[in-house]
C-alpha cells in the first residue's frame, strides 16, 4: 500500500474571531497546496469534513463550498462522524485511492464554534449523542459517565485525570498553533470548577475555530511520510448498548485493524496524537490503544510515562486539551502534526486516534518515515 | 426558543406508559451542572445509567428535580416535565427516575 | 341525593413533592413576627413543587399509585375498562388543552375515554369524583378516574403566599370490591365573587374577608346541612368529617358550627403540614382519613370551591380497605415523613423559574 502524506497544513487554532468558517477552509486548502508544493489542478478529488457547520454556521453543502476554491471544480464529498469527521474523511480518501479511482485527493476539516454561546454550543455537541436514547445528556456528563466507571473499578484518581491537562498543556507550550500557551498545576485542574461529576472545567477540551488539510497520493514521492496502516471501528450510538463502560471497544478494534495491516505493536510506536476531548478520554485511549493495561492508565500519565522523555510521547502538541478542539478539523490536524514530527525526524512511526461521540465511531492511523 | 415539535412529543409519548413505575438500579451517575440550553432551566441535575427489574436494554435517564443520584441507588421511573421559559410550545414531558 | 345502588371508591393513590418551606421563612421575608402568620393560619409549613412538576405530573403520581393499589388488590381489575377521567385543577398546564390526555396517555389507558378538564377552584377534584361516581351508576363507566391536583400560585407578599401548595390524588369509582361506599351525595353552586382568575393573569385575586362567611362557610354549610337532611343522619352519628382546607383555621371553625367535635376532624387535617393544595386539598384529607380508618366508618366530606359551590359527600368504609391497606406502602403519613425543607431564598427561585 502506497499512500503518501504530500502535503500538509494547519491553521492558528482558537478564538478566531477574524476568520468564517469560509475563510478557514481558504487557509487550510491554500496553506496545503502551497507545503506540498502541488499545482492546484494536480488535486482530482476533495473530502471535507465538519461536524455541526450547520448548527454553528447555518451552512451545509461544503463539498460545494470547497470545491469552488479550484479553476477546475474537483468532485468532492462532506463527511460526518461527529468528532471522528476528520478521521473519516481520510479513511475515504483512502479507499478511494486504493480504488485506484484517483491518485492525489485533498482532504481538509474545518470547524468555526465560537460565534455561538456556551449553552449553545453545548447544545450542538450534544447532538452527537442518541436523540431518542439520551436525552438530557451534555457531552461532558457522557464522558463523566465512563470516568466514574472508570474510577470506581480501576481506582483512577481525580490526581490522575488531572496530571492529563497538565502534561498537555505543557506539552503545548511548544507548538506555536496551539489555542492555550497556558501552564496549570495538578491542584488548579482538579478545583476548576465543576461541569458534570466528577468532571471539571479543566478536563474539559474547549472549543476552538481550526482548520487542518493533507494531501495524500499514491504516488511514490521521496522524503514524505507514508500511511502505513488504519483503522475505522464502530460502537453502539447510546452508552446504554454498549457492552462496557470502562472500555471504548471501537478503539480496540480500530487498532488492531491499523496495527494488522502496518505489521506492528503497539510497542513499537513511540509519538501518539489521541483524542483527549476529555482527560479520561486520553487515560481510556492509551489504556485501549494498547500502550498500557487496562485500568493503569492513570498511574501512567501522573507517573509521566506518557511524557516527552517517556514510554510513549502523547498529545505533544497538546492535544484536543490545549492544541484545540475544532471538531471537524481534529482528526487531519492530528495527522498533520505527526506527518511533521516524522519529516523532522523525530520519530520512526507515529500514530493518530479520533473518536466520535462518547466512542460510538473510532480510527486510528499510524504512519511512518518515509 | 427550543420547542419540541407536535409529532415529536407525540411519538415519544407513545413510550410513556411502557416505562413509568419500572424499578431499577443505577449503574452510572454523574451530576450535570452545565447543560445545553433545551435544560438549562433542569439544571443541575443528575443523568444516570440504569438497569431496569425484569429488562434486557439498560437506559439512560435524567435524575428528577435537583436530586443526586448514585450508582447503586435503587430507582423508579416517573414523568416529569422539562422545565423552560417559553410560554407558548408545547410542554415536553420526560422520564426521568426518582430515588427509591 | 341519596345512593341506592352500589358504588364508591376502589381504590386512591396521592402524591406530594419531595420539598417544603416552613411558614417562618416566609414571615421573615415579609417582616412579620415569626409565628403569628403560621398560628393564626394553624398551617407550620407548605409543600413546594421542583422546576420539573406541574399539576399533570402531580396527577400522574397519584393515579399511578391507584391503579397499582387496585391492580394488587383484584386480578379482575384492569385499567383498560377505566372509561372516564376527570382532573380537576387551577393549574391546568394549559388554558386549551386537557391535562386528561396527557395523563391518560402516560397510564396507558384505553383510547375509549370520556375526559374533560375540570374548573371550579377547590372543588374541581371533587366535583371530578361525583362525576366519575354518577358515569359508574349510569352503566357508562365500569370504572371511573377522578384526580384533583395543583401547583397553586400566589404573588409574593400576598397573603395566600402562606399556603398556597402543591400535590394531589386520584381516586377510582367502581361499583365492586368497593373500600368505601358512597351512600349519598349534594352539590351547591352560586355566584360568589370571592376568588378569581382572569386568562393571562399569572395570579389570582381574592376579596380578603369576603372570602369567610359569604363565601366558604355558607356554601360549606349549605351543603353539609342538605346532605344531613337528606340522609336523616345527625353529626355524632357519623365518625370523620372531612370540610375543605385553605388553612387549618377554617375547617375547624365549620367544624364547630355544624355540631362536629375536633375529634371527628384531625384526622383530615394535613393541611397543617402541606399547606393548602387547592383542588388536592380534600382528596388528600380523604386520603389521609382514609389511611387509618378501620371498617364501617362513616366519613362525611364537604370540599369548598370559590366562585363558589360546595360538594358534600358520605361514605362508609369496607372491610376491604382494611384488608388491603396492609399491603400498602407510601402512605400519606410516610410521604409526610420524607418532605425536606428548604430555604427561602431557595424557595423563590423555584418560583420565579415557573412564572417570571
Amino acid at each position: 500500500m502506497n499512500i503518501f502524506v504530500a502535503g500538509r497544513y494547519s491553521t492558528k487554532v482558537g478564538e478566531l474571531w477574524d476568520l468564517s468558517l469560509a475563510d478557514l477552509f481558504v487557509e487550510a486548502v491554500n496553506g496545503v497546496i502551497n507545503q506540498a508544493e502541488l499545482e492546484p489542478p494536480q488535486i482530482e478529488a476533495v473530502f471535507v469534513a465538519s461536524k455541526a457547520a450547520g448548527e454553528f454556521n447555518h451552512q451545509l453543502h461544503l463539498n460545494a463550498l470547497v470545491s469552488q476554491f479550484f479553476k477546475h471544480q474537483p468532485p468532492a464529498m462532506r463527511i460526518e462522524g461527529a468528532c471522528a469527521s476528520g478521521g473519516l474523511a481520510l479513511i475515504a480518501a483512502e479507499q478511494a485511492l486504493l480504488s485506484g479511482q484517483y491518485k492525489t485527493v485533498l482532504v481538509v476539516g474545518a470547524e468555526k464554534m465560537t460565534d455561538v454561546g456556551a449553552n449553545r454550543a453545548t447544545e450542538i455537541l450534544s447532538m452527537a449523542a442518541s436523540d431518542d436514547l439520551e436525552r438530557g445528556s451534555t457531552f461532558p456528563g457522557l464522558y463523566a459517565l465512563l470516568a466514574e466507571r472508570h474510577m470506581a473499578e480501576f481506582g483512577t484518581t481525580r490526581e490522575q485525570l488531572s496530571a492529563v491537562a497538565v502534561k498537555n498543556h505543557r506539552q503545548a507550550l511548544n507548538n506555536p498553533l496551539a489555542q492555550f500557551h497556558q501552564e496549570f498545576n495538578l491542584e488548579q485542574v482538579s478545583c476548576s470548577p465543576m461541569i458534570a461529576s466528577p468532571l471539571r472545567l479543566l478536563d474539559c477540551s474547549p472549543i476552538s475555530d481550526g482548520a487542518a488539510a493533507v494531501i495524500l497520493t499514491s504516488k511514490k514521492i521521496k522524503n514524505k511520510p507514508r500511511i502505513i496502516g488504519f483503522g475505522h471501528a464502530q460502537d453502539s450510538l447510546d452508552l446504554a448498548h454498549r457492552r462496557t463502560l470502562t472500555e471504548l471497544v471501537a478503539t480496540k478494534r480500530a487498532t488492531e485493524q491499523a496495527l494488522a495491516m502496518a505489521k506492528l505493536t503497539p510497542q513499537e510506536i513511540s509519538l501518539a496524537e489521541v483524542h483527549d476531548c476529555f482527560t479520561i478520554a486520553e487515560i481510556f485511549a492509551i489504556e485501549d490503544l494498547g500502550f498500557f493495561k487496562k485500568g493503569d492508565g492513570g498511574r501512567a500519565t501522573l507517573a509521566g510515562e506518557t511524557a516527552v522523555g517517556g514510554k510513549v510521547v502523547v498529545n505533544q502538541s497538546g492535544g484536543l486539551k490545549a492544541f484545540g478542539h475544532p471538531i471537524g478539523a481534529t482528526g487531519i490536524k492530528q495527522l498533520v502534526y505527526v506527518a511533521d514530527q516524522l519529516e523532522q525526524d523525530r520519530c520512526q512511526y507515529g500514530l493518530t486516534h479520533n473518536v466520535g461521540g462518547s466512542g460510538a465511531t473510532a480510527v486510528v492511523h499510524i504512519l511512518s518515515k518515509q | 426558543m427550543n420547542q419540541i415539535k407536535p409529532a415529536d412529543y407525540w411519538r415519544q409519548s407513545k413510550r410513556w406508559a411502557q416505562w413509568l413505575g419500572c424499578e431499577g438500579r443505577v449503574i452510572a451517575a454523574t451530576y450535570i451542572k452545565v447543560a445545553g440550553s433545551a435544560h438549562v432551566l433542569a439544571a443541575p441535575y443528575a443523568y444516570v445509567v440504569v438497569k431496569l427489574d425484569g429488562v434486557k436494554e439498560k437506559k439512560e435517564l435524567m435524575g428528577v428535580g435537583h436530586e443526586r443520584l448514585q450508582t447503586g441507588d435503587k430507582v423508579r421511573c416517573v414523568l416529569r416535565k422539562n422545565p423552560g421559559l417559553d410560554q407558548i410550545g408545547l410542554i415536553e414531558y420526560v422520564l426521568k427516575v426518582a430515588k427509591i | 341525593m341519596i345512593i341506592k345502588k352500589s358504588v364508591g371508591i376502589v381504590s386512591y393513590g396521592t402524591y406530594l413533592p419531595h420539598w417544603a418551606i416552613a411558614l417562618g421563612e416566609i414571615e421573615q421575608v415579609n417582616g412579620k413576627e415569626i409565628g403569628a402568620v403560621s398560628k393564626s393560619l394553624r398551617v407550620e409549613q407548605k409543600t413546594v413543587p421542583a422546576a420539573d412538576e406541574d399539576t399533570a405530573t402531580i396527577a400522574v403520581a397519584a393515579a399511578q399509585q391507584a391503579l397499582e393499589r387496585a391492580q394488587q388488590a383484584s386480578q379482575r381489575f384492569s385499567k383498560s375498562k377505566i372509561s372516564s377521567l376527570f382532573i380537576g385543577s387551577e393549574s391546568h398546564p394549559y388554558a386549551v388543552k386537557p391535562t386528561g390526555t396527557m395523563v391518560a396517555q402516560a397510564l396507558g389507558l384505553s383510547e375509549e375515554l370520556a375526559m374533560a378538564d375540570l374548573q371550579f377552584a377547590c372543588k374541581a377534584g371533587t366535583q371530578g369524583m361525583q362525576i366519575c361516581a354518577s358515569y359508574v351508576l349510569s352503566g357508562f363507566s365500569e370504572y371511573g378516574l377522578a384526580v384533583g391536583a395543583d401547583t397553586a400560585q400566589a404573588e409574593p407578599g400576598d397573603a395566600l403566599e402562606y399556603s398556597a401548595a402543591a400535590g394531589g390524588a386520584a381516586y377510582i369509582f367502581g361499583k365492586n370490591k368497593l373500600i368505601a361506599k358512597l351512600l349519598a351525595t349534594v352539590s351547591v353552586a352560586t355566584d360568589t365573587p370571592d376568588f378569581w382568575r382572569r386568562p393571562g393573569e399569572v395570579y389570582p385575586q381574592h376579596g380578603g374577608r369576603f372570602t369567610g362567611e359569604p363565601a366558604y362557610f355558607y356554601h360549606v354549610e349549605q351543603a353539609t346541612r342538605l346532605l344531613l337532611a337528606q340522609t336523616k343522619l345527625r353529626p355524632d352519628q357519623i365518625d370523620y368529617c372531612i370540610f375543605h382546607t385553605p388553612n387549618g383555621k377554617f375547617p375547624r371553625r365549620v367544624a364547630k358550627k355544624l355540631g362536629f367535635t375536633q375529634k371527628q376532624l384531625s384526622s383530615s387535617l394535613v393541611v397543617e403540614k402541606i399547606g393548602n393544595t387547592y383542588a388536592g386539598a380534600v382528596p388528600l384529607a380523604l386520603a389521609s382519613v382514609l389511611d387509618q380508618a378501620s371498617t364501617g366508618k362513616k366519613i362525611l366530606v364537604t370540599a369548598y370551591g370559590s366562585g363558589a359551590g360546595a360538594d358534600s359527600f358520605l361514605f362508609e368504609t369496607t372491610p376491604n380497605l382494611v384488608q388491603q391497606r396492609k399491603k400498602w406502602k407510601n402512605l400519606l403519613a410516610d410521604r409526610l415523613n420524607s418532605l425536606e425543607s428548604i430555604s427561602y431564598q431557595e424557595y423563590s427561585n423555584l418560583m420565579k423559574g415557573r412564572y417570571h
